[in-house]
């Protein structure tokens, strides 16, 4: 019986979104930078923008966070009043975390060159992890939503965190940087996207054996009110047309920037059509 | 408490309240909100340890005329665009064979409270009497119980402060006086947002914060003190039945031994502690075997 006498409001709005993409973006870039900078010398030059932005967008995100609170003055009870069982709770001690090495690894390694680094980033890795991943777990915490409901919504996060950094990466790359090195970015890029298309066709597996709600979550994003945004945006424009990009062999700069601009507007419309989409459809 | 106690105590607060401007309400206010939370649940008495309050609701008794909506709204002072206590209806079928049902609703109180888990700064609590107690001086109005909440009954207050009684607009155009015309007319000096009953039972409870989110709390308030919630007491069709379901004879245990009871969305595991019994609407079928 859905007709209440007075509807809800979607407490968690655009704002919302926005945090997810930019703490995402933010996880991604460090996740990338730190890779780049240790395990693939070569790739230094591409991480080194990467890591410089991570902590300021991540600043951004939060403050976002912060003035969507109803009394953003009283943040400081996140701190005080830890409830274990809170996903969110949590999150402010991975996020915390995540921002003091996102901070020190980008400065010590401009001051002191990337050895000396090494320390904030390699702890900062699990951090940036867990950062990119509990924003799924948060939304897993609401056992009434379909499409919040599934223990996929981790992974999925996290992935979506990883492509956007990996494209922003591309797009901040230092000019006249090696086409190697960015080819090379491109593909992991590409199999980023592949992987998580992978994963929204295993979530569709469990959305499609979830019984009349699992079915009509899946209906409205594959032919529903949300199938514009679901399958042009984020599967078609967000997805399908990077990855061809990306796998030509000699992807002009230009084209593959486009591609990387295009990763990102399809994490975006993921975010959105989770968060959003996720407390419409019901 | 008897009613002459309460008549004095209400004579007391309309004595001091035209007189309290907001900023000594905020300094009483900000006071109370120091005191201990588990010195502030002890406040009213502590009666309802050991229960498990519950509510029956008699979907054949009611009639549908929203009454409970009304008191709770009056009782609570529940802003615009809420309904601590809410209705669901239904309407099938098309002339004249028509079906309407009507249930209302109101926060579970779940015994696996979605919302205390999600809650971060644990302003979401389960208190005595298996009340989800919710602490307005802590919560910092993210909005995660809200969305956690399988049945929307998490408000969020609106980011102004609540000004019903400093709004300039006549509810009816050239007909009625406006709220803040009233105001000025009865010489009352109105703090927005200010709920004195809540004071009762969660000192610094009683003024509405902000961008926090609400709820229902069985009137936590009235039910210390010996009373029952108020939607149940204003009931005129009797349809809710108010009562600890540890105690195998009260009114509430008695009806869900006898009729089987549903709760709302059950498969999700929350067990709420508001249930349903019989049904709006009554038997209504052609008396015929069937056939094939």
């Amino acid at each position: 019986m859905p007709d209440y006498a007075i509807a809800q409001e979607s407490a968690y709005d655009l704002s919302i979104v926005i945090y997810f993409f930019l703490g995402g973006l933010s996880a991604g870039a460090f996740l990338f930078a730190v890779a780049a900078t240790y395990w693939k010398e070569g790739l230094r030059p591409l991480g080194r923008n990467a890591a410089l932005l991570s902590p300021a967008i991540l600043a951004v995100g939060l403050f976002v966070l912060w003035i969507h609170l109803g009394q953003p003055f009283r943040a400081w009870r996140l701190v005080f009043g830890f409830n274990p069982t809170s996903m969110l709770s949590w999150g402010v001690v991975f996020l915390n975390v995540f921002f003091v090495c996102g901070v020190l690894f980008p400065a010590l390694m401009l001051w002191r060159g990337p050895e000396a680094a090494r320390a904030p980033a390699y702890a900062g890795v699990p951090f940036a992890i867990l950062s990119g991943a509990y924003t799924g777990a948060l939304l897993m915490q609401a056992p009434g939503l379909t499409l919040w409901h599934n223990s996929l919504l981790p992974v999925l996060f996290l992935n979506g965190g990883l492509i956007s950094g990996v494209a922003l990466a591309i797009l901040v790359a230092p000019k006249g940087s090696d086409e190697k090195l960015l080819r090379m970015a491109g593909l992991i890029l590409m199999w980023l996207i592949v992987l998580e298309v992978g994963f929204i066709a295993v979530k569709f597996v469990s959305l499609a054996n979830g019984g009349s709600k699992g079915r009509a979550v899946a209906r409205a994003l594959l032919a529903g009110e949300f199938a514009p945004l679901f399958l042009g945006v984020e599967i078609f424009a967000g997805a399908a047309v990077p990855v061809a990009v990306l796998a030509v062999r000699r992807t002009p700069p230009a084209a593959r920037s486009a591609a990387a601009v295009l990763a990102l507007v399809g994490v975006f419309a993921m975010r959105y059509l989770v968060v959003i989409g996720g407390q419409v459809i019901q | 408490m008897n009613n002459d106690e309460r008549d004095g105590k209400l004579a007391a607060a309309k004595a001091v309240g035209p007189k309290m401007t907001r900023r000594t309400f905020m300094k009483t206010g900000l006071a109370a909100a120091a005191v201990p939370a588990a010195a502030a649940a002890g406040g009213g008495g502590s009666s309802l340890k050991g229960k498990r309050l519950a509510m029956v609701i008699d979907l054949q008794r009611c009639t549908g005329c929203g009454a409970c909506m009304v008191s709770c709204k009056s009782e609570n002072n529940v802003q615009a665009g809420a309904a601590w206590s809410g209705r669901m209806t239904k309407t099938e079928g098309t002339f004249p064979n028509v079906r309407y049902e009507y249930v209302p609703t109101l926060c579970n109180q779940c015994e696996n409270a979605p919302c205390v888990r999600a809650c971060p700064t644990r302003a979401m609590v389960k208190g005595d009497g298996g009340i989800t107690e919710h602490w307005p001086t802590k919560c910092i109005g993210c909005g995660t119980c809200a969305v956690a909440c399988p049945y929307q009954e998490i408000w969020r207050n609106p980011p102004a402060p609540h000004r019903f009684w400093r709004d300039r607009a006549a509810v009816l155009p050239n007909c009625t006086a406006s709220p803040e015309e009233l105001s000025k007319h009865v010489g009352a000096n109105v703090i927005p947002h200010y709920n004195p009953d809540k004071e009762r039972s969660a000192p610094g409870a009683g003024l509405r914060y902000k961008g926090i989110v609400e709820k229902c709390n069985f009137c936590d308030h009235r039910v210390r003190e010996g009373e029952l919630p108020f939607c149940v007491e204003s009931c005129p069709a009797n349809a809710r039945i108010f009562g600890d379901l540890n105690d195998p004879d009260s009114a509430a245990s008695r009806l869900l031994k006898r009729y089987r009871a549903w709760r709302r969305k059950e498969h999700l595991g929350t067990e709420p502690r508001v249930y349903y019994i019989r049904d709006f609407n009554r038997g209504r079928f052609p008396a015929t075997k069937g056939g094939v």
